[in-house]
């Protein structure tokens, strides 16, 4: 299982933290200090970290530079000057979050970079379909679903945050990487097509007023 | 120095004009002295001939030794001609300008005075030749003699002197100009100094200082300029310091700001888009972000008095001291028993004016931060009284202390010593700001002193208000 640290040293918002990265099925670990969280983010034992800026002891940025491995770090910080966004992108942080940030928006970041460090699944399953991301083909009962590259994508989102409702927005943001809405028209017709192709009319629901979910099979 | 070289140049030229004079004068006076000269020889060759009078050829015979005498001296080149303009004899080859010949022979012609003179200057071959003519009377017949002299000398030392005088004032006008140059530079470099100065002053750079050279208006000006600047550099200073201050302000505001909307934010969206969330993370979830919002409603209470402090009409009055401090005990007993804090309360009576509320305010934000920063068993004590002139209430207590470097910068707005412990407390770290501003506004001061682990003493000293009853 994946495992994630958290530094962060507002209480509530690390438990925020931590309840998000449970939602994406990943193992974490909370340090609400700058010199704990550099001894752990050393011992080598987390596949990524989540550190803030504003930290007691050391900083964020004190933390990375002085990191004696290469685990991925994302920040996750108030601060919203430009400069500290280059400055801790250019000390090998791998993204930068600002402070409020919504829930889906951290965990496909957080998907993002472990994508980029080949640390996700690969295999996907869910009900009787199985996905490789790798050769980007999708299986049901062992005969091949014919899926185009949005479609391929989508369903690999809604496998990833299962149980989880997600916006049109947040969609269009994730898989077409549009930041606008208005756009939702093309989600709808998309994941009536996945609904079709993959007869998931009663697990990929519409839930009112917020977006899509696909339910876990309990 | 040009009137000098002028003057330079008019005396050469009168100097010369005086020496071609004299030439003139002396060539004439040979010149008559050739024609007696010419006249004898005619007479003595008449006489030797014995014949009434002689002719041409004769006389050319005759003058022809005067003439070959005349070669051995340089300088006077001699020349004949009758009346026709016909040379006659020429022993050097001149091409003379034949109006001098004409004057010559047609004043010949008319008169029968023999001291008519024609000069006139020629260049010959490079050279400067005074030509003069007369006409004589010959055994009756008329001629025009002319003798020439070389004059080129004077003009040589003419033009040498004019371009010695030329370079001299050349040369002296340098020199004059460098000197002058350096003198108007030196009496100048106060001048040029203050102007460099202001000029850096104006663009920016106030921390620039003219250099006070000397004692007189241009040294005054100099003092008070730098007396501007310094005031000019204060005002912007201050300036930078607001508006740093104001900088600083914001940023933690944001910060402090985003924290719990970060926790409130995260937390409503993990509710409302996760499948069965259990009852005891719902409650959970919903506990946080109540507190959460709680903390931001306090935090825009204190800023929004932090604010508006300077702004509202304040309503001061006079206070008898004791009322107020029966007022504060009324509030604070309760909660320092459910903390379980021995709080004593002693007062002198006088009366001080204030505004009672926010004055009121100042003393239970003390007392507040007093129970934060102490453990159960503790004791808090507040004490007013008399000293000089001043009332002084002092709020002890025997917490947990700061360090001096926490001392300087607790009244800075959003400064918390203790983040975790301020937050958990509900603080928001505006509260000794808010207190130092009301202080100021009573004309009052604040002094902290603590110790780490021995606990810490806030005083406030506001003057008496005398009554005279």
């Amino acid at each position: 299982m994946i495992k994630i640290l958290i530094v962060e040293d507002d209480e509530n918002i690390a438990k925020m933290i931590r309840a998000t990265v449970t939602m994406g099925g990943y193992d974490s670990y909370i340090c609400s200090d700058g010199i704990t969280g550099l001894k752990h983010m050393n011992s080598g034992d987390y596949d990524l970290v989540l550190l803030d800026i504003m930290l007691p002891e050391m900083d964020g940025f004190e933390v990375i530079s002085k990191r004696t491995n290469d685990t991925p770090v994302i920040f996750i910080t108030a601060k919203q000057d430009v400069l500290d966004k280059v400055s801790g992108l250019k000390l090998g942080a791998e993204d930068y979050i600002v402070k409020p940030f919504e829930t889906v928006e951290l965990l496909a970041r957080i998907e993002v970079v472990l994508r980029r460090y080949n640390k996700n699944e690969h295999i996907l399953t869910y009900k009787d379909i199985t996905i490789n991301i790798d050769e980007h083909t999708c299986r049901q009962n062992h005969t091949d679903v014919n899926l185009t590259p949005k479609e391929f994508d989508l369903i690999v989102f809604f496998i990833q945050h299962q149980d989880v409702a997600i916006s049109r927005s947040q969609l269009l943001s994730a898989i077409w990487c549009y930041y606008f809405e208005g756009e939702s028209r093309t989600v709808d017709i998309h994941i009536q097509q996945l609904r079709k192709k993959l007869s998931l009319k009663n697990n990929l629901i519409t839930i009112p007023k917020l977006g899509y979910r696909l339910n876990k099979i309990s | 120095m040009l009137a000098v070289s002028t003057i330079g140049i008019l005396l050469l030229k009168n100097d010369f004009n005086t020496s071609i004079d004299m030439q003139t004068e002396n060539a004439i006076s040979e010149h008559s002295y050739m024609v007696s000269n010419i006249s004898n020889k005619i007479i003595t060759a008449r006489l030797q001939s014995n014949s009434i009078l002689l002719t041409t050829s004769q006389i050319l015979n005759v003058l022809g030794d005067i003439f070959e005498d005349s070669k051995i001296n340089p300088t006077t080149i001699v020349a004949l001609f009758n009346k026709n303009n016909r040379v006659l004899y020429n022993n050097v080859p001149i091409s003379l300008d034949t109006s001098i010949l004409n004057s010559a022979g047609s004043s010949n012609t008319s008169s029968t005075d023999s001291n008519l003179y024609y000069t006139q200057i020629l260049k010959v071959n490079g050279r400067m030749r005074l030509i003069v003519a007369s006409p004589i009377v010959l055994e009756k017949q008329n001629f025009i003699f002319v003798t020439s002299t070389d004059i080129s000398n004077i003009y040589a030392s003419y033009s040498n002197q004019i371009r010695y005088t030329k370079y001299m004032c050349i040369t002296l006008s340098l020199v004059c100009a460098i000197i002058l140059l350096t003198l108007s530079k030196l009496l100048l470099r106060p001048l040029v100094n203050l102007n460099r100065t202001t000029s850096a002053i104006a663009t920016g750079d106030y921390s620039q200082r003219i250099t006070i050279y000397s004692d007189d208006e241009l040294g005054e000006l100099s003092y008070n300029m730098n007396i501007m600047a310094n005031a000019v550099e204060k005002n912007v200073n201050q300036l930078k310091e607001v508006a740093e201050n104001r900088k600083t302000f914001i940023n933690n505001l944001s910060h402090e700001m985003k924290t719990p909307l970060t926790s409130i934010l995260g937390f409503a969206d993990i509710m409302r888009i996760k499948r069965n969330l259990s009852d005891e993370e719902l409650s959970d979830y919903s506990n946080i972000i109540f507190d959460e919002a709680t903390r931001l409603k306090n935090l825009s209470g204190k800023l929004m008095e932090l604010i508006t402090i300077g702004e509202t009409n304040l309503d001061f009055s006079e206070t008898e001291t004791t009322e107020l401090f029966s007022q504060i005990e009324l509030v604070m007993k309760p909660i320092m028993i459910t903390n379980n804090i021995s709080f004593t309360v002693s007062c002198d009576s006088c009366f001080i004016y204030i505004d009672l509320e926010l004055f009121k305010s100042v003393i239970l934000n003390l007392l507040d931060n007093a129970i934060k920063a102490s453990e159960n068993d503790s004791t808090i004590s507040l004490i007013g009284k008399i000293e000089n002139d001043d009332f002084k209430i002092q709020v002890i207590d025997k917490g947990i202390g700061m360090s001096e470097d926490d001392i300087s910068k607790v009244t800075e707005p959003f400064y918390m010593v203790d983040k975790a412990r301020s937050r958990k407390a509900g603080g928001v770290g505006l509260g000794l700001a808010l207190c130092s501003s009301i202080v100021e506004i009573h004309n009052a001061k604040l002094d902290i002193s603590s110790r780490l682990q021995h606990g810490t003493n806030v005083t406030v000293s506001i003057q008496i208000q005398k009554k005279e009853q």
